[in-house]
């Protein structure tokens, strides 16, 4: 065998354009509209309902997550104990989510099993019964991973920088504590269920090994009459964000060992047209792990197991986050780093190679995140949410093939400057 | 059912190839036998750190990260009790790029004092973070020494005690390196759009001339037989007492290795399991109760905790637990709940192999167990276990002598 270069790195290109394969639609005669993404070989499938009933519309805190999480605890037609132990024993699972304007129910199975497990969905969605017994079990279990979570100092920092940046009555902003539990009345849920589970509110979408038995199904069991549909239409409420004046807060905990840093500001969201290049932005400075956050503040400083940034991205509004939890004793020494970096983002321009790196790195992402029915799916969910289409990852791939470092450097000027961050610590 | 192809090298690296043409990516995962249970107990945390050290440059290339994120790739590893398992990501087309990063660590590393230093730091912050500051992070710490008095499985793969991180030296790292990072103590799957031809000529090309190494075959003390219940009593800054039992349990070459992870999975699998059921649902004892096995090599451990609500007492937490153990003890067991969890492990197992990094990882698992095809039995392994095999098994198990308890207390109790 000849010799072999072990300097040099082999050959290698550029990812090619990867197309977002835009699922079917199918609108239902009551008008659902269920989406399907037909990949792979498994004969498995992934289901989402998606309702428009997160936590902006909930009357109190924890309202939204409550009520999706206690549709499984007993329906007209079952009881808690025999949809748990159908699900199970039909091998397909089940996870309840809400977000800050939508709530989720996600179903796993074979695709043997997928008329029985949606008829057992179907009646958990549209005719939950909310027992008393298991709303207060379901509360004192919450209360307590509440209590238990509130102790982290990643958590407090997290929540605390939120409510800062948001104010603490919007739903960005909002952190409930683990009282606001036990205000949760079986009333509240019922109303709750009432105004915003029903057919005008609700998406499907389908993943999988999709045949048309899917949509039969689904469309029998959820499209034809309307559902739970109310006479009157409620208002939409409005929330103002009232961001607190002060930058800095310090939230102490006797004996941490681990200071929880969060270092960032509001920002703008999926519709602005430098959404894609921020992202770009935010790779290079903490959102991979040959970033110049990690390279710095762990590979050469030692300070932390992990750092990050991130732009997260609501409907109405986003922000800019840089996380870490750091040694107590080297906290201010991270920080200054971490001010140095982002600094470094609007005074030097970004090397080619280093630019050459990210753009591959976010590529692959990209073509990750298209990869198989459940990533597409998921691709999907999220766009969905904007009502945005497929051109949204087009132009997001484009930008990242393309931009400049001179434009980087600007938007870090127009975005990121220093002095406009917030600091909140604890620990 | 996964299928896969195998091939070994002349210096002794087996190669396992599973053909998966609905991706653009591809996965690389190496394994090579070496865990905590391989260090000496003056030395606890060795192997860890040595898996951080694996990213501190290699004899050719200075940097591991960097050149792979180049190509679209993406990596990480962990170290258990039992192995070091490193994998990739990366698409199809520079697959290249994986073999030649992966090749130059395991040629030689770079040895380098500042790379030691820093990543030294780094897993102090890591004990810190996931061990000392966060609520019941120490239980495993606390947990293995009760255990375990011989065997390595006494100390977590973190380490014992942070001094043990903070002394380590150079010297430490390339003897560890000379005496577990070998070809012959490797294994590399794959799972991608490839063919076992281009594999083989990609595995000749970096990986042929990487010398065999002296590895001295393992000779662990074995854990003698426990001979009455232990009990370890702790109070600690958190909001609600916590309860641990483990129970040592067979190997996983054994027979009833199956029939102890089916139990755990009748306990707790799913929302309908029993100790959910009966415990958090029915008594509200519990806010949060789990029952599952550690899954390791030689003899592990079978392992319940729970989280007591508030105003129940420690020992009528744990009584209650007791019976749920007894009802199995007693033989009481539907054919219909064996079906479930044999059903569920199944779904489990068909969603696994979806995804090409799962898939590289399992069966790299599994010929380390000894012979990949072992993958291809595990559904019928669980579906063998029958009504009286849970019974037996469990008699075993929960016998009180083979019982070690950690009672973690509350002092925040209102």
């Amino acid at each position: 065998m000849k010799d072999i270069q072990r300097h040099l790195p082999p050959i290698y290109s550029v990812l090619k354009p990867i197309r977002f394969k835009q699922p079917k639609k199918y609108v239902c005669p009551n008008s659902i509209p269920i989406f399907t993404i037909d990949a792979g070989d498994e004969d498995i499938a992934k289901i989402d309902f998606i309702f428009e009933a997160g936590d902006w519309y909930q009357p109190q805190a924890l309202v939204a997550s409550s009520v999706v999480a206690l549709l499984q605890e007993g329906s007209n037609r079952f009881t808690a104990e025999e949809i748990a132990e159908k699900l199970d024993f039909l091998g397909s699972y089940i996870y309840t989510s809400s977000s800050k304007h939508t709530a989720s129910i996600s179903v796993y199975c074979l695709n043997k099993h997928f008329e029985e497990t949606i008829r057992i969905i179907e009646d958990i969605i549209k005719n939950p019964l909310f027992p008393e017994e298991k709303i207060k079990t379901y509360i004192q279990k919450k209360y307590q991973q509440y209590t238990i979570e509130a102790q982290k100092v990643e958590v407090i920092s997290q929540k605390k920088f939120t409510s800062i940046l948001f104010g603490n009555n919007h739903p960005y902003g909002i952190s409930a504590e683990p009282d606001d539990f036990l205000q949760i009345q079986r009333a509240t849920c019922k109303t709750f269920h009432k105004e915003f589970y029903n057919s005008d509110n609700c998406k499907i979408i389908v993943a999988g090994k999709v045949r048309s038995m899917h949509i039969d199904i689904l469309k029998q069991l959820f499209g034809i009459k309307p559902w739970n549909v109310l006479e009157i239409i409620s208002e939409i409420p409005t929330y103002i964000s009232t961001p607190n004046t002060d930058k800095k807060h310090y939230f102490p905990k006797e004996q941490a060992v681990q200071s929880a840093i969060r270092v960032g500001k509001m920002l703008i969201n999926k519709y602005n047209p430098d959404y894609p290049a921020l992202q770009v932005l935010n790779t290079i400075l903490g959102g991979y792990f040959g970033s110049r956050l990690m390279s710095n503040v762990r590979e050469d400083k030692g300070y932390t197991y992990g750092i990050g940034s991130g732009i997260v991205s609501h409907r109405t509004a986003g922000y800019f986050v840089i996380a870490s939890q750091v040694g107590k004793d080297v906290c201010q020494k991270a920080l200054d780093e971490v001010y140095f970096e982002i600094k470094r983002l609007r005074t030097e321009t970004i090397p080619n190679e280093e630019l050459e790196t990210v753009r591959n790195y976010m590529l692959a992402t990209i073509a990750r995140n298209f990869d198989g029915a459940f990533a597409l799916s998921d691709s999907f969910k999220t766009i969905l949410e904007y009502n945005l289409t497929g051109d949204y990852y087009k132009r997001f791939w484009n930008v990242v093939r393309t931009i400049q470092a001179s434009e980087l450097k600007n938007l870090a000027n127009t975005y990121l400057d220093e002095g406009s961050m917030y600091e909140i610590i604890a620990g | 059912m996964i299928t896969y192809e195998t091939f070994t090298l002349h210096n002794g690296l087996q190669f396992i190839i599973n053909i998966d043409k609905n991706t653009p990516f591809v996965a690389i995962n190496t394994l090579y036998d070496v865990g905590s249970k391989d260090e000496s107990p003056d030395k606890t945390g060795f192997a860890h750190l040595f898996e951080h050290l694996m990213f501190g440059g290699s004899k050719h290339i200075p940097s591991f990260d960097t050149p792979l994120q180049k190509v679209g790739g993406e990596n990480n590893a962990f170290t258990n009790t039992d192995i070091t398992n490193y994998y990739i990501t990366l698409p199809k087309d520079n697959i290249e790029t994986g073999f030649w990063l992966e090749s130059d660590r395991m040629l030689e590393l770079a040895f380098s004092q500042k790379n030691l230093d820093t990543q030294k730091s780094v897993v102090i912050e890591e004990f810190k973070q996931r061990y000392l500051n966060r609520p019941y992070g120490d239980t495993w710490l606390l947990l293995r020494p009760l255990a375990y008095t011989t065997h390595p499985y006494m100390w977590p793969t973190i380490g014992k005690d942070i001094s043990h991180i903070e002394q380590a030296v150079i010297k430490d790292v390339t003897d560890f390196f000379y005496r577990h990072y070998a070809p012959n103590n490797a294994i590399i799957s794959i799972s991608g759009n490839v063919s076992v031809r281009e594999i083989k000529k990609l595995a000749k090309k970096w990986y042929e001339n990487i010398p065999q190494r002296d590895i001295i075959p393992r000779n662990l003390p074995k854990e003698p037989e426990q001979l009455s219940k232990r009990t370890l009593s702790v109070e600690r800054n958190v909001p609600v007492d916590t309860i641990y039992k483990v129970f040592h349990m067979c190997n996983r070459l054994h027979p009833d290795f199956y029939t102890s992870d089916i139990i755990s999975d009748i306990l707790s699998n799913g929302k309908s399991a029993r100790l959910y059921t009966n415990l958090v649902q029915n008594q509200r004892l519990f806010s949060e109760i789990n029952a599952y096995i550690t899954g390791e090599i030689d003899e592990g451990l079978f392992v319940i905790s729970g989280n007591i609500m508030p105003g129940i007492r420690m020992e009528q937490a744990e009584q209650a637990i007791y019976s749920e153990l007894e009802k199995l003890t007693n033989g009481f067991v539907f054919d219909y709940e064996l079906q479930k969890v044999t059903n569920k492990i199944e779904s489990t197992i068909i969603f696994s192999e979806t995804n090409v990094l799962n898939k590289a990882m399992n069966l790299a698992k599994f010929a380390h167990l000894g012979d990949v095809s072992y993958i291809q039995k595990e559904i019928e392994n669980y579906t063998k276990v029958s009504s009286k095999d849970i019974q037996r098994v469990a008699s075993q198990l929960f016998k009180e002598s083979n019982d070690s308890t950690l009672y973690y207390y509350s002092t925040q109790k209102k």
